[in-house]
């Protein structure tokens, strides 16, 4: 369909977006395709990826990421309850893309969107394929190092380092309650316990010797 | 253009230009005098284009290579003027094309907003990407309102809708999105046959 009359007239001049950085929660329209992974990464080389890319120009790399996968992976196993926070913006939502290459534009690291995606990385913790491969343990939570969660959190911006301060303060004053409560109803049985025993006591009626 | 790491849109821009080397030097007025052959230049102005919104920048070409034809006769063809994504440092035009590797491949060395290939992807008339033919009459001038003149200067505006678009392929049906916040994109340029639908 494109004719080429001559490599002459290819030209190119860049342009700049200005007024909104990327956030790493933004989502793509219809990205459907994209939660397929790191293939992104050297696929359609500038895009975000899509499934079946085939591997070219390698310039896209910065698209793929290990980074939100293992935000995703590696949260869950640091603490319970963040990966719904760490992953929501990777596999949580099934559209890693946009997130994922924004976050990996910001730390300068490359990576693959999704653990179960094909290693096209060459690190060998993307490839899910791997029967008991560090990316399995990594999903099942298993054999992930919380520092190292929490790095990998804190680099790609999920903020799980923040949910796990939050959890942390909200078991503290979960603990605190609980123990007031139940130190409460201790001095309320106990204050309950005698009275009861002061108004049940049996009226002793004493009967006078009939004289 | 391309998606070579950078952090700021003001270093990226500066990649994208080394990368569109020669438009870079057009662009300083840096042309190369080379005999009997001017390197064709392209300009878009602004250069720094929004990203919540849609933005119409004036595309300028100079120096297009024009098919030798006698003065006052029409010859088919010109160029289509997009928006979209480019790879570096390989041959990532349409003209590249070849049986060995996929350089010159929709989808792999550039892609545009829509469906690559189709017509109404480079509909000329709606401001996302231009024809520019080559003469303004004939088949090919006819159908646009944007022609060269003899020596391959020309002028047109481009609306780009914002930094992030999808294409299809529709050969493969692949699918991608690309976010322009991410990967270097730009205007380009490359040859047409300038007949109905601008194929």
């Amino acid at each position: 369909m494109h004719t080429a009359v001559s490599p002459t007239n290819e030209r190119c001049a860049p342009v700049v977006f200005t007024g909104a950085p990327a956030a790493p929660t933004t989502r793509a329209p219809a990205a459907s395709s994209n939660a397929s992974s790191g293939a992104s990464s050297s696929s359609a080389a500038g895009s975000v990826p899509s499934a079946g890319s085939t591997a070219t120009a390698g310039t896209a790399s910065r698209s793929g990421a290990t980074t939100p996968a293992r935000a995703g992976a590696t949260s869950g196993a640091a603490t319970a309850g963040t990966i719904a926070t760490a992953g929501a913006s990777s596999e949580g939502t099934g559209d890693p893309a946009v997130g994922a290459a924004t976050a990996t534009a910001e730390s300068g690291e490359a990576a693959s969107t999704d653990p179960s995606a094909p290693d096209t990385t060459g690190d060998p913790t993307s490839d899910s394929s791997e029967v008991g491969s560090t990316a399995r343990t990594a999903r099942t939570g298993r054999r992930v190092d919380p520092d190292e969660a929490r790095l990998a959190a804190s680099r790609a911006g999920t903020g799980v380092n923040s949910s796990t301060s939050a959890a942390r303060t909200a078991g503290w004053l979960l603990a605190v309650l609980g123990t007031a409560l139940i130190a409460g109803s201790a001095v309320w049985v106990r204050r309950r316990g005698a009275t009861r025993t002061a108004t049940n006591q049996p009226t002793r009626i004493r009967k006078e010797p009939t004289r | 253009m391309s998606s070579v790491p950078e952090h700021t849109p003001r270093l990226r821009s500066a990649v994208g230009m080394m990368l569109c080397g020669a438009a870079l030097t057009a662009w300083l007025g840096l042309s190369p005098a080379v005999a009997g052959a001017a390197t064709p230049s392209l300009v878009v102005t602004p250069t720094a284009v929004s990203a919540t919104g849609p933005t119409t920048v004036t595309v300028r070409g100079s120096d297009y290579l024009v098919p030798p034809h006698a003065e006052g006769t029409n010859v088919a063809g010109g160029v289509y003027v997009l928006f979209g994504w480019v790879a570096s440092n390989v041959a990532w035009g349409p003209s590249a094309r070849n049986a060995v590797d996929s350089n010159g491949q929709f989808g792999v060395t550039y892609s545009y907003p829509g469906e690559g290939g189709s017509g109404e992807t480079r509909d000329d008339g709606s401001g996302s990407n231009r024809f520019v033919s080559f003469t303004n009459g004939g088949v090919s001038g006819s159908s646009t309102a944007f022609h060269m003149d003899a020596k391959g200067n020309w002028s047109t505006t481009i609306t780009i809708a914002g930094p992030v678009y999808q294409w299809t392929d529709p050969g493969t049906g692949r699918t991608a999105t690309v976010d322009c916040r991410v990967v270097q994109c730009g205007i380009y340029t490359f040859g047409a046959h300038g007949r109905e639908p601008h194929q």
